[in-house]
């Protein structure tokens, strides 16, 4: 499974070669954060949209210097990187209010050590009409901010062209995922995570290109993957593959999730003709999944029940980065959801990097140990 | 003139005696959960080391967690102020001093006349002082002053990601699990208390010259760490765990020259 | 859908009860003072009496402002002060609510929300008819929690979409959502919009705000003409009772107050040796610490976070300048605009608050859980420091809960700070 590994490698490191590849034929990077971020706008600059993960921290000495034990290890060690100079190559950011903690993770990093093109996007919280109109003159502003800054042109034909493009992707990923509603999938849950990960930080025609040679490979594979428990993953930032590998080694499979590392990306399909800034902001800003939106609490519940129901789930794994209270408070309703529903459900709180993946561990196959039986 | 600083911390209890600003006795005890038994044996053994009565004593200042409990001290003054005035005497020089005390850190920034300018003080948790490694010393069956001199054979620290102690002491059984060599991970215990430490000291405008006082300042390991990422650790010339007393004896000394009444 | 217990010592009479023996207590001890509990006190016992006058009681969140409510008759309570009378209060305290939350959320959560929403579980609070909310500020724990209390209650829900930015952009969006707001109480009460009662609320809030704008600059005298616990009061009632009369009296007193002092020459305190701006939320299980700092070094809270407004007087003339002018006062509230948007806001309000107000030191602290500010309290002590030349103390605790840190324990973080200023 020669893509697969080329895919799971992407996915482990920081850079990859794709991104040396791009920047060597003098391509430009953007890192961006969170699902309600366009990457279309920065691919249809002739940019290369980078999901920005902090890969490989394991301690934030630096970033400590500014923010406060009361702040997530995910924006800690995303600055860290940054006072590191490990995201060094990037061209530009663009953030957005996501959350508390990554906002003011833009913040520190345009004071202390900034990236030549930063741009920060006020994403509504709400999606009725007004908040979608607004999220288009944001973005608007963000393709004239880009165009002037790169000295590029986003036009039209640039977006109905980067839109087909992403269709394409989140079509394949959708299909990828489909696979594990089977009873026994040709992928785990770790792998197929690893590949939509790989996808932030490879531009997306050779991305695309690689799914359909992974679709390829796969049906030519056996499918053997043997677990004990089909389980929802669900929560904060996801992007562990030891973590997911502990979840699986001890017999769950990750068959289904609501993670914005994850199934977050594919939603739908977008028409991209008309008014591609237009669509583009209603669609990202209707992204299911993401608590800080105020007016879908209740979406969010459905889709949760929905993928219970579609992959066949047995339990959830609901965690959540210590500090995080977006994911902190929406476990009220979550927890009484899943309780409505008889469905099992453990709550696990952890830090970004795996410090403590042995009682993690322990409380993972004691929780699927009680569903085994 | 006579003063004395006595210094009740969580661990120790600490007295000296000073004579115009010379030492002339100096103690160290282990402390009690009583703060008030720990400091009245702690000043009885001073008292019989510097062959003096307590009368004699012009002037004796409290200070550390047990400050308030120290039934002969004259008055009291906190912490902060007691150890950059004990760095100052002991080296002019200093401009940064680093405490680390049993269940606290602080960075203080002092001036030429041995007067805080700033300070920042970590109380919340005991990660980065000295009961972050008492815990960590007894996961391993070690001495805690064993954790500096092996520590520093390590070429190659482990990595223990836990800010907090009781998460980092289940990361360190598990490393011990995984053959990781003693070494590295004393090392790596060593190096975690110093990263703390250094995101404290980077949240004031440090100068040098730098040292750390407390008792963790005799962990050779943390110290070493300390220098790699701050240059040049100067060493206090005497014994780091005493410079809260000393300096609480100074200031006794400057209390009483302004008039204050013993 | 879950309904209250019955109406036998809800949290709102105890706090009502609470609030009258402590009025009764000022009453004998410093009789001259009783008069700041009486606004406090009339709140309470209206809402008590909600029962029986058939009056709504809308629940909204610390940044929502209060006058849209008052224009339609309803009741509104800002639930945030009425979690810090519950903490301030012995007798009440959080504990118990707090407890019952952390059954679902994680500690970490903001224990104002937490409060509430233990509240909601429990049923120790007659049920809202409402609840409206913003989003954007104050923070991540409000933006999860309030709507999940109304979803979980069943009642009805507006939420304020605040934006990131303060540009003129900005307050056209927000002055939309204010219509929207008015809309959604016209469903609410099956009332139409009624332009001259909505006119009225905003002369009693335009009122208050002008009087407390008089307080707010008397607060820069040195030495400071009005005690530093009187800004506990001013907080609450600036975001719970502008918009009706109520407030107006407490103001007026309060101001006379000050203009006495300052024609006197004198201060709130035989003397001011140190005078501090506190740019963070109070401690409020424990109000005392203020008067600790008072007694022990002479050291004057001159001004707060939460009362540090912002005077944005609202013209009348229509429905779009009434909007207008509530979508700049949404925008500007207190612990709203300061952690909204990007930390220059923070920075900015609290530079001006140190200038402003003469102060010789800052002090940051009061509540744990904020965990956008806390992210840049380094960064704005840094700032200050340049471009003043003044300390700002950092210690953290959780305001609302003495169980994270004492009042002793708090205590020689002050000295340590004040003795080495």
């Amino acid at each position: 499974m020669d893509t697969l590994n080329k895919l799971i490698g992407a996915s482990n490191s920081l850079g990859n070669h794709y991104i040396e590849e791009w920047k060597q034929q003098g391509g430009k990077v953007v890192g961006f954060f969170g699902s309600h971020i366009p990457e279309e706008i920065i691919y249809a600059a002739g940019l290369l949209p980078f999901r920005v993960r902090p890969v490989g921290c394991n301690q934030t000495r630096e970033a400590d210097v500014y923010m406060s034990n009361v702040n997530c290890t995910f924006a800690k060690c995303c600055l860290e990187h940054a006072l590191g100079d490990k995201f060094a190559f990037l061209d530009g950011l663009v953030s957005m209010n996501s959350c508390d903690h990554v906002r003011r993770l833009y913040d520190i990093w345009r004071l202390k050590s900034p990236v030549p093109f930063m741009h920060f996007l006020s994403v509504p919280h709400l999606t009725h009409k007004r908040a979608i109109n607004w999220y288009r003159d944001e973005l608007a502003i963000f393709r004239d901010a880009i165009e002037r800054h790169f000295e590029v042109s986003v036009t039209q034909d640039n977006l109905a062209h980067a839109i087909a493009l992403y269709n394409r992707t989140r079509s394949l990923l959708r299909q990828l995922s489909d696979m594990l509603k089977k009873d026994i999938p040709p992928i785990t849950g770790r792998e197929y995570l690893s590949i939509v990960l790989a996808g932030f930080s490879i531009p997306k025609e050779q991305y695309n290109q690689l799914l359909e040679e992974l679709m390829k490979e796969i049906k030519g594979r056996k499918p053997d993957v043997r677990y004990k428990t089909r389980l929802l993953l669900m929560g904060s930032a996801f992007d562990d593959s030891n973590f997911a590998q502990v979840i699986e080694e001890s017999g769950g499979l990750i068959a289904a999730d609501t993670l914005s590392f994850g199934s977050r990306v594919y939603h739908g399909i977008l028409k991209g003709h008309g008014d591609p800034i237009g669509e583009l902001a209603e669609f990202y800003l209707k992204q299911p999944g993401c608590p800080r939106m105020a007016d879908k609490a209740n979406e969010r519940l459905d889709l949760v029940e929905r993928k219970i129901e579609e992959f066949g789930i047995n339990g959830v794994i609901y965690q959540r980065i210590r500090y995080c209270n977006l994911w902190g408070g929406e476990a009220f309703l979550t927890t009484k959801k899943l309780e409505a529903l008889g469905v099992p459900f453990i709550n696990l709180e952890r830090e970004y990097y795996p410090t403590a993946l042995g009682t993690l561990r322990t409380r993972i196959e004691a929780f699927i140990e009680r569903m085994s039986k | 003139m006579i003063t004395a600083g006595c210094d009740i911390g969580s661990l120790t209890g600490k007295v000296v005696i000073m004579e115009d600003e010379e030492l002339i006795s100096k103690i160290i005890i282990p402390a009690t959960p009583k703060a008030t038994q720990t400091a009245t044996h702690a000043m009885d053994l001073a008292l019989k080391e510097a062959k003096l009565d307590l009368d004699k004593i012009d002037y004796i200042l409290g200070t550390g967690y047990g400050r308030e409990k120290i039934p002969f001290a004259n008055s009291s003054v906190t912490e902060i102020s007691c150890h950059a005035m004990g760095a100052h005497w002991a080296l002019p020089t200093l401009r940064t001093v680093i405490d680390i005390g049993g269940q606290d850190n602080k960075v203080i920034s002092v001036d030429d006349r041995g007067k805080v300018k700033d300070f920042v003080m970590n109380d919340k948790c005991a990660a980065g002082a000295g009961r972050f490694l008492e815990v960590m010393a007894a996961a391993l069956g070690l001495k805690l002053e064993e954790l500096g001199p092996i520590g520093l054979e390590s070429k190659e620290p482990a990595i223990i990601t836990s800010q907090c102690t009781v998460f980092a002491e289940t990361e360190v059984v598990s490393l011990i699990a995984d053959d990781i060599k003693l070494a590295d991970i004393v090392s790596g215990i060593n190096k975690s208390v110093a990263e703390r430490i250094i995101s404290q000291v980077k949240k004031i405008r440090w100068e040098k010259d730098i040292a750390v006082t407390g008792g963790v300042g005799k962990n050779t390991g943390v110290v070493s760490f300390l220098e790699a990422a701050l240059e040049m650790i100067k060493r206090v010339p005497v014994d780091p765990q005493l410079v809260g007393a000393i300096g609480a004896a100074v200031i006794a000394k400057d209390l009483l020259t302004d008039g204050v009444q013993n | 859908m879950t309904a209250a217990k019955g109406n036998n010592s809800n949290i709102y009479q105890k706090i009502r009860d609470t609030i009258a023996s402590v009025h009764s207590h000022v009453s004998k001890k410093r009789p001259d003072e009783a008069w700041a509990y009486a606004p406090g006190l009339d709140f309470w016992e209206k809402r008590c009496r909600a029962a029986e006058t058939g009056e709504k009681i809308v629940w909204h969140n610390f940044t929502t402002i209060p006058e849209p409510f008052y224009a339609f008759d309803l009741l509104p309570i800002n639930c945030d002060p009425m979690t810090a009378y519950m903490a301030r209060f012995p007798n009440i305290r959080l504990s118990k609510w707090v407890d019952i939350s952390q059954q679902y959320v994680p500690d970490h959560v903001c224990a104002y929300d937490k409060n509430l929403l233990g509240l909601a579980l429990s049923g120790d609070v007659p049920q809202p008819a409402a609840m409206v909310g913003t989003a954007g500020q104050p923070c991540d724990s409000a933006l999860t929690i309030f709507p999940a209390v109304a979803e979980h209650l069943g009642v009805p829900y507006y939420e304020i979409d605040i934006p990131y930015w303060k540009d003129e952009r900005t307050t056209q969006y927000v002055a939309e959502e204010m219509k929207g707001l008015l809309s959604f109480l016209e469903v609410l009460t099956g009332e139409s919009l009624n332009m001259d009662k909505l006119c009225q609320a905003i002369e009693y809030s335009n009122r208050a705000h002008e009087l407390h704008h008089d307080i707010h600059l008397q607060r820069m005298h040195v030495p400071c003409p009005l005690p530093t616990r009187f800004l506990m009061f001013d907080g609450a009632l600036m975001n719970s009772q502008v918009g009706s009369p109520d407030a107006i009296g407490y103001l007026e007193k309060l101001r006379d107050m000050g203009r006495n002092n300052i024609k006197k020459g004198v201060g709130a305190i035989s003397e001011e040796k140190t005078r501090i701006a506190w740019v963070h939320l109070p401690i409020m299980f424990d109000t005392q610490i203020w008067d600790f700092i008072e007694e022990a070094f002479g050291a004057v809270v001159v001004q707060d976070i939460l009362t540090n407004f912002k005077y944005i007087p609202i013209d009348t003339s229509s429905l779009d300048t009434i909007c207008r002018g509530l979508a700049l006062r949404e925008l500007n509230m207190t612990m709203g605009f300061e952690v909204r948007g990007p930390a220059e806001n923070l920075f900015e309000v609290a530079i001006n608050m140190a200038r402003d107000f003469k102060v010789d030191a800052v002090v940051f602290g009061g509540h744990t859980a904020c965990e956008q500010s806390w992210a840049i309290a380094q960064l704005m002590k840094d700032v200050i420091y340049d471009e003043l030349g003044i300390r700002t103390l950092i210690f953290d605790c959780d305001g609302l809960d003495p169980r994270v840190l004492t009042s002793e324990q708090l205590k020689p973080r002050f000295i340590s700070f004040l003795e080495t200023l």
